[in-house]
């Protein structure tokens, strides 16, 4: 299971990676491997607000629909308008092309709650 | 199927019948219900739950629907065969709603284990079977080509679909739903769905493959089991069934907590509702 070291990670499966005073956010190889097939990525609009641990949007795999969690608080300043037509890029490239939305934290410390990759590790070796 | 067992054996089972409710009760209602139920459960709240619901004459849409090229024609083939439409926030494509189908949602917390999605669809499945154990008909779960809403856990008896299960997961709770054709004729549920992707289709080569139906590969229990059902009959044989499995069994509704958590999940519902099908008009 691929899990980068630089990222941070939220309990609900969102890798957060911080790119100076905004965060990019996307779900991880774990949670696209359990998922199965990913088929729509349902996702909020640039501008929309969103809060920590609350929902932004959902991932529907050809087994379910997932509600994805924001990890952070803040607005959503971009939103990956690819994924409308390839869903599959969740599958195929988790952490690079289906990066799900770019947040401008409300409070960038938020992060500092987040796991590390060995501290996400450690939790899906105990799922 | 050992671990399918263990979901279904439950502490305390609550049951919440909304099957005779009538035509007023919209399919919209229903999956802000089970959201709902979801975040309580998945909290620790309310021990695990069981609904059933019936709806009148409503096409349930997957999200995918919502990109048919030509969906309006479509609703609107639909609107003259006089079905209601929404677009559900579990997975999946179009089915069937009428007097004639059951649909059934366990909601449970995923407390004991993460993310195991097959472990879901196994309890449904364990559920039906021995719903018509009595039967002595083998019932399969596996994809049935041609058949709407195809899956991996179509649930069918000598190769003919009755059943379709979703699910859905929020606030570490999951709905496994699943619709029971009861009675009435499935392949004609299955010719209507037909017309629609054909009408909302035409020849367009779209991304996402949409089901080629054929139609008499699809049944209702009736048919199937070659008696006839109706719906109480099948609510007493998933009462009976869950009650065997559980320590607790009774008889709810919704409670003062969860009355709130409803309004806000189907606020949302009807949001999303608006959006997907808006996104036709773009």
């Amino acid at each position: 299971m691929n899990t980068p070291k630089e990222l941070r990670y939220s309990e609900e499966h969102e890798w957060v990676k911080v790119e100076g005073n905004k965060v990019r956010v996307g779900i991880t190889d774990f949670a696209q491997s359990e998922l199965g097939d990913i088929v729509f990525v349902e996702l909020p609009e640039a501008g929309d607000k969103v809060t920590v641990n609350e929902p932004f949007g959902s991932v529907e795999s050809v087994k379910t629909v997932s509600e994805l969690y924001a990890p952070i608080s803040g607005k959503v300043v971009e939103v990956n308008e690819e994924l409308n037509d390839n869903p599959e890029f969740v599958n195929e490239s988790p952490y690079e092309k289906a990066w799900m939305i770019v947040i401008e934290p409300s409070d960038i410390s938020e992060v500092d709650n987040l796991m590390t990759a060995e501290q996400y590790e450690e939790m899906i070796k105990e799922d | 199927m050992n671990e399918a067992l263990s979901l279904l054996h439950q502490e305390e089972w609550r049951v919440i019948d909304q099957s005779a409710l009538g035509v007023h009760f919209s399919a919209l209602q229903s999956f802000g219900i089970d959201d709902a139920l979801c975040a309580s459960v998945g909290s620790g709240l309310a021990p695990a739950t069981a609904r059933s619901w019936v709806h009148h004459r409503t096409i349930v849409l997957g999200i995918q629907d919502s990109k048919l090229p030509y969906l309006e024609d479509g609703l609107k083939f639909l609107e003259s065969k006089g079905y209601q439409y929404i677009v559900r926030n579990s997975g999946g494509l179009a089915v069937v709603l009428d007097e004639g189908v059951l649909n059934l949602s366990l909601i449970l917390p995923e407390k004991e284990k993460g993310i195991d999605i097959n472990r879901g669809y196994e309890t449904m499945w364990l559920l039906v079977k021995e719903m018509f154990a009595d039967f002595q008909k083998e019932i399969e779960a596996g994809e049935i080509y041609g058949s709407y809403c195809p899956g991996s856990y179509d649930l069918s008896i000598g190769g003919k679909k009755f059943a379709g299960i979703s699910q859905r997961r929020l606030r570490s709770g999951a709905a496994v739903q699943i619709y029971l054709c009861v009675n009435g004729s499935g392949s004609e549920r299955a010719q209507l769905l037909k017309e629609f992707y054909s009408i909302s289709k035409k020849q367009i080569q779209t991304k996402f493959q949409y089901p080629n139906i054929i139609p008499d590969v699809m049944a209702s229990l009736s048919e199937l089991l070659g008696v006839s059902l109706n719906i109480q009959d099948v609510m007493l044989r998933f009462l009976k069934v869950l009650k065997q499995y559980s320590g607790n069994f009774n008889a709810g509704q919704l409670t003062g907590e969860e009355i709130p958590l409803f309004y806000s999940y189907y606020d949302r519902v009807i949001e999303r509702n608006e959006k997907m099908l808006g996104l036709i008009a773009d």
